[in-house]
């Protein structure tokens, strides 16, 4: 039975479906534009890594963390969407790394993730890995897309910057 | 180039591209602050500015104890010489502070234990000097106070990544 690309489950594209199209965004804002026979949309988004601790006082820094990613299978009811990948927060010398930036489609939003704000002891720690990208290790900078920077300390260095965020469109 | 775009004088999200976003909303080269940062409409200002080091004094009395926990290779260096008279020593003595000493994971300098037992040995003029370690001799209050001085170095400590005091 030919269930065409509908999902007869929970609407959308049936797992199977194959895209007409894929369309992949790793940096900066525009707008996406569907094509014109496009019914359904999945979008995966991922938000920027933050950034890492640093700080002379501390025995340890934390390193930053990695952002979560977010599907959204929504219908196409616009002719176009707006969007913005989500930058890796930064290091900051001597404090808390910034807080990695969110990435959005339209309305949609992966929320970017919020910097450590406390230091353990027991040694420098590297940023988390996203699994789309790989953490700091100590004061560098993250990288792929989503990971947290590295933290570090001593003489107030910079921890490492997250690495930015991701979105990958597939139109059915 | 980092562009921050500004909602109610706050940063709500940081993109990094090469050219000003054209999508709607107030867009701001940032530099390095990121979401959650204040503008002014010229500056960005941290909301959790960098909190300056705090560096410790020698001198403070509630300084973090950790900071006179030295591991035993360091402890044993303090001795120079006379480590090795104190080791080969047949004195009773001798031999009690060589067991209280070796096989601990560190020596607390502060441990009113270990003047107790160098004020015997100067008491008792021990160790003996040992030709087999040209040097050595007595325990004296000069070695005892080079021994228990309570300044350490990073190489010292048993615990690693504090901020040396000054």
């Amino acid at each position: 039975m030919n269930q065409g690309i509908l999902n007869p489950y929970g609407g959308g594209p049936a797992p199977s479906a194959t895209p007409i199209r894929v369309t992949q965004y790793t940096s900066g804002t525009g707008t996406f534009t569907p094509l014109p026979r496009t019914k359904w949309i999945r979008a995966f988004l991922l938000a920027g890594g933050s950034g890492g601790n640093s700080t002379g006082a501390a025995q340890a820094c934390l390193g930053g963390f990695a952002a979560s990613p977010v599907v959204f299978v929504f219908q196409k009811l616009e002719a176009s969407y707006a969007y913005a990948v989500g930058a890796g927060g930064t290091g900051v010398s001597g404090g808390c790394g910034n807080d990695g930036g969110s990435t959005t489609l339209g309305t949609r939003t992966a929320y970017g993730p919020k910097a450590p704000v406390t230091n353990p002891t027991g040694g420098m720690q590297p940023g988390e890995s996203s699994g789309y990208g790989g953490g700091g290790d100590t004061g560098a900078n993250a990288t792929g897309f989503g990971a947290g920077g590295g933290g570090t300390n001593g003489g107030n260095t910079t921890g490492g910057t997250g690495s930015g965020g991701l979105i990958i469109i597939e139109e059915y | 180039m980092r562009y921050a775009l500004i909602q109610g004088g706050i940063v709500a999200n940081v993109v990094e591209q090469e050219s000003l976003p054209t999508i709607p909303g107030q867009w701001v080269a940032c530099g390095n602050a990121g979401p959650g940062w204040l503008y002014d409409g010229a500056h960005f200002i941290n909301p959790n500015p960098p909190v300056a080091p705090v560096i410790p004094a020698w001198s403070d009395l509630a300084l973090n104890p950790e900071y006179h926990w030295i591991d035993t290779g360091p402890w044993r260096d303090r001795f120079g010489i006379d480590w090795l008279a104190i080791t080969s020593s047949s004195n009773e003595l001798c031999k009690a502070a060589a067991q209280l000493w070796i096989d601990r994971k560190y020596i607390n300098l502060k441990d009113a234990r270990n003047a107790q037992v160098l004020d015997a040995m100067i008491a008792t003029s021990q160790p003996a000097a040992n030709v087999l370690f040209d040097g050595s001799g007595p325990m004296t209050v000069d070695k005892k106070n080079a021994i228990l001085n309570p300044v350490t170095t990073e190489y010292e400590r048993h615990v690693k990544g504090m901020v040396q005091p000054s």
